[in-house]
């Protein structure tokens, strides 16, 4: 309908003078395409190589682990990212396998992109690769190069010279103290119950920590916990190594969506932490995790995006070759209206990603912007995905579905939506959220 | 038309309400998010002696008032009873509700046809191919590819129907310039296989035919509207019953959950979600008792405009019901994400809002 047009772009171009022809674009490339020649020459480099790994790897997998995430064993997977690279991206070499110069514009910019990839072919599987930054996360921001030479060093040498990873997890969120936790205002009368006492070297951690994605394979796990007898501003981050004495993984929650990827109850039962393993400062594991929360929102936007990307392909690609009265799908108008329709969406939601990255430090308000965007359209895209395949769109069997099902988690974790806005006005609020106040 | 008094009325809301209580309930444990199934046949025993499941037996106790049963072709409030019962048992559990629906769907079929049946297990395949079938070919079904074969015996190579380990089978078709329903009434040469599904699970299969078909029966376009109408009313009326249950969890729980010092029913954020929530139950439930009962043509034109707006409403509703669980609302012990799935699943099958916005605009532009 559209190939054999001769008013089409394509052969109007060639009527053009030669100047002309050269102002024009007459190509006819996937957006895809356009839009990763916008990105440095390095992060291109690293969008093309999660596409082709979450192709060769997450791609085969994720029908079956999702169907069964418990007979699922993660460490060839996690192996095979880490000699690719995506574990150690956090940081630019010696401490990690990031694109140095793309860096310093953003620190954000490289894990999104790889995100998108990962999440378009499976949540799950990208969730349990990408967890690991966020448990890292807090050791990066700590900015503290001790820091960075003690544990980040060598978790960049074993992985990337030797092939063995580490992974690590974030753990903040309590039984009694979930969205209290991810917003200023709320925190001041959360209830946190994980305390550290201090004892002669080091803090004694009492407590549980639920939903921790990655918590049960995690090999070491940042976790935060009040000094006994004060309040949410003597938060502290603490490294907590597997095998530490009374540290164990109690329950694994059963979850909609996202099930490749382990959400599991830390308890902390008289666990000693040695001095030498607090992250930054000792009562200065708020700011860490504001600031991780921060960093993390784009990368939770992005995963966002692949599910809905992925939604959109298999959509695509059901319309490519089913037939309704005797026509392929694709060719029905409506059809095509809907899925410009959801282009639009996912266009203007990488966009929004990616100029949220744009700065090279994470910027709150547009770090929330982008999270609460793209998963509320990530929902609504995967919903009209489902709906142009009929009844085809709830079987489990084409993805669909299963792209709804993981999108639906990116509007309740790092903050529900309803915390992202209060920390879009929160950022704002200062400003008088204007631009000029003449 | 006959009508039913509205104390009748009540007391089948009340009778569902009772069976979901003391057996419905225990369908659905921790162990088994989307039901356990062994429980199913003796659930389905009891519902259908006490009046709730139609059947095509005129001895059965609900061949007359069970969810669509005899009384419900030509009286309105028996039409309200089905969906009354029918979104009762959605708020305990939406995939029994479902299974009710297709065996009333079936067992009214049969009814209207006078054929006996004592089955209690159908499979129902609404149409071969892409559902709903294109407006058009609705009335004209020649337009229609045909991807079947009857010769001595009936031939579809793969099909989706619902139901639930099925004792016999019902097939909607089009042939040449009418529909038929093709009756099987055992399923003894049908393959089928069940097909996972994003809710509603373990009630939709691939089936396919190589069998000799018991009953061959010609239907009039009205018939067929009528059915398609029952069925879309049907999934409304689920729906709906899935969203007031959600609401009412999502209730419970922000009056029980503490965070920024507080019950989170006093968060401004979460009462916005919750009255969103509200009002677009309430809609959808106005929408779906006030329908009115024309000729069958109008009834399909309403019964599309509900299942449009009541399940996309619902969906909506239970979206912003989950938000108040946060994590918890994403977890399977909760039963707020089944409620999601379930009527998600609702608002894709029999006509997804793409396809039913176009159903909409075509019988309009008919008129």
């Amino acid at each position: 309908m559209y190939t054999d047009n001769y008013l089409s772009l394509r052969y109007s171009k060639e009527s053009l003078p030669l100047l002309g022809k050269l102002l024009v674009d007459g190509k006819y490339q996937s957006l895809w395409d356009y839009d990763t020649i916008l990105l440095p020459r390095k992060v291109q480099k690293w969008r093309k190589k999660a596409k082709t790994f979450s192709r060769l790897y997450l791609r085969p997998l994720a029908p079956a682990v999702d169907n069964n995430p418990y007979d699922f064993n993660p460490q060839p997977l996690i192996k095979e990212a880490t000699r690719w690279g995506f574990q150690t991206i956090i940081m630019p070499f010696p401490f990690g396998s990031a694109a140095l110069l793309p860096y310093l514009h953003s620190t954000t910019l490289q894990i999104a992109v790889i995100a998108e990839e990962f999440a378009t072919e499976c949540g799950g599987l990208a969730l349990l690769l990408l967890a690991h930054h966020l448990g890292v996360a807090p050791l990066l921001l700590s900015g503290h190069i001790p820091t960075w030479i003690k544990f980040l060093l060598p978790m960049y040498i074993k992985g990337a010279w030797f092939g063995k990873p580490t992974t690590m997890a974030f753990a903040i969120t309590e039984p009694e103290a979930g969205s209290d936790v991810e917003d200023s205002i709320g925190a001041k009368d959360a209830h946190i119950q994980v305390t550290a006492t201090q004892v002669k070297g080091g803090y004694i951690l009492n407590g549980t920590k639920v939903f921790i994605s990655d918590g049960a394979i995690a090999d070491q796990v940042t976790v935060f916990a009040k000094i006994k007898g004060e309040g949410v501003d003597s938060w502290t981050c603490f490294l907590v190594k597997k095998g530490m004495k009374g540290f164990s993984v109690g329950r694994h929650e059963k979850k909609m969506g996202q099930r490749a990827a382990d959400a599991s109850e830390l308890i902390f039962d008289n666990v000693f932490v040695p001095n030498r393993n607090i992250v930054g400062k000792l009562r200065g594991g708020w700011a860490l995790n504001q600031n991780v929360l921060n960093y993390s929102r784009p990368v939770v936007a992005a995963m966002a995006l692949g599910h809905a990307r992925g939604a959109f392909e298999r959509a695509l690609h059901f319309c490519n070759y089913n037939f309704y009265m005797g026509k392929k799908l694709i060719d029905y108008k409506e059809i095509q209206f809907e899925l410009a329709d959801m282009l639009i969406k996912l266009e203007s939601v990488r966009m929004t990603i990616w100029r949220s990255c744009a700065h090279f430090r994470a910027c709150q308000s547009l770090s929330s912007i982008a999270k609460v965007y793209a998963s509320d359209m990530a929902v609504e895209i995967c919903k009209q995905a489902m709906a142009i395949m009929g009844d085809s769109g709830i079987h489990h069997d084409y993805g669909v579905e299963k792209a709804l099902r993981d999108a639906r988690l990116t509007q309740i974790y790092e903050g529900t939506n309803q915390i992202n806005r209060y920390a879009i006005i929160e950022h704002q609020y200062t400003t008088d959220l204007t631009i000029d106040n003449v | 038309m006959s009508t039913l008094p509205q104390a009748t009325t009540d007391e089948f809301e009340q009778l569902t309400a009772s069976f979901c209580k003391k057996s419905l309930l225990h369908f659905i444990d921790e162990h088994h998010p989307d039901g356990n199934f062994t429980l199913l046949p003796s659930l389905i025993d009891e519902a259908c002696a006490i009046g709730i499941i139609a059947k095509a037996n005129k001895s059965a106790p609900g061949y007359d008032y069970g969810v669509w049963g005899k009384q419900t072709i030509d009286s309105k409030d028996a039409i309200l009873s089905s969906l009354i019962m029918l979104a009762t048992l959605a708020k305990t559990c939406a995939s029994f509700a479902f299974l009710v629906h297709i065996q009333g769907i079936t067992a009214h079929i049969l009814i209207r046809n006078t054929i006996e049946n004592d089955y209690h297990y159908p499979l129902l395949i609404l149409y071969n191919g892409f559902f709903p079938p294109y407006y058009s070919s609705l009335y004209n079904p020649s337009q229609i590819p045909i991807n079947y074969t009857i010769e001595n015996d009936f031939f579809i190579h793969t099909s989706t129907g619902y139901g639930y380990n099925p004792q016999y089978a019902i097939v909607c078709i089009p042939q040449s310039s009418e529909w038929q329903y093709i009756y099987f009434n055992s399923t003894e040469t049908i393959l089928f296989q069940p097909i996972k599904t994003h809710g509603i699970r373990g009630l939709t299969y691939c089936a396919r035919f190589n069998s000799k078909i018991t009953h061959s029966i010609s239907s009039n376009i009205k018939t067929i509207e009528l059915l398609l109408a029952y069925f879309w009313l049907g999934l409304a009326a689920i729906a709906t019953g899935i969203a007031q249950s959600a609401y009412q969890k999502a209730l419970e729980y922000a009056g029980e959950r503490y965070q920024r010092g507080t019950l989170i029913k006093n968060i401004e954020s979460v009462q916005m979600l919750l009255g969103n929530a509200k009002a677009n139950i309430e809609v959808s439930k106005r929408a779906l008792f006030t329908f009115e009962l024309g000729d069958s043509s109008s009834l399909l034109k309403h019964a599309a405009q509900i299942k449009l707006t009541a399940t996309t409403l619902c969906s909506q509703a239970i979206t912003d019901c989950l938000q108040v669980f946060g994590g918890y609302g994403y977890m399977e012990d909760f039963g707020i994400e089944k409620k999601f799935r379930d009527c998600n699943t609702l608002l894709t099958i029999g006509g997804s809002p793409f396809f039913m916005k176009q159903y909409i605009a075509q019988m309009e532009m008919e008129e």
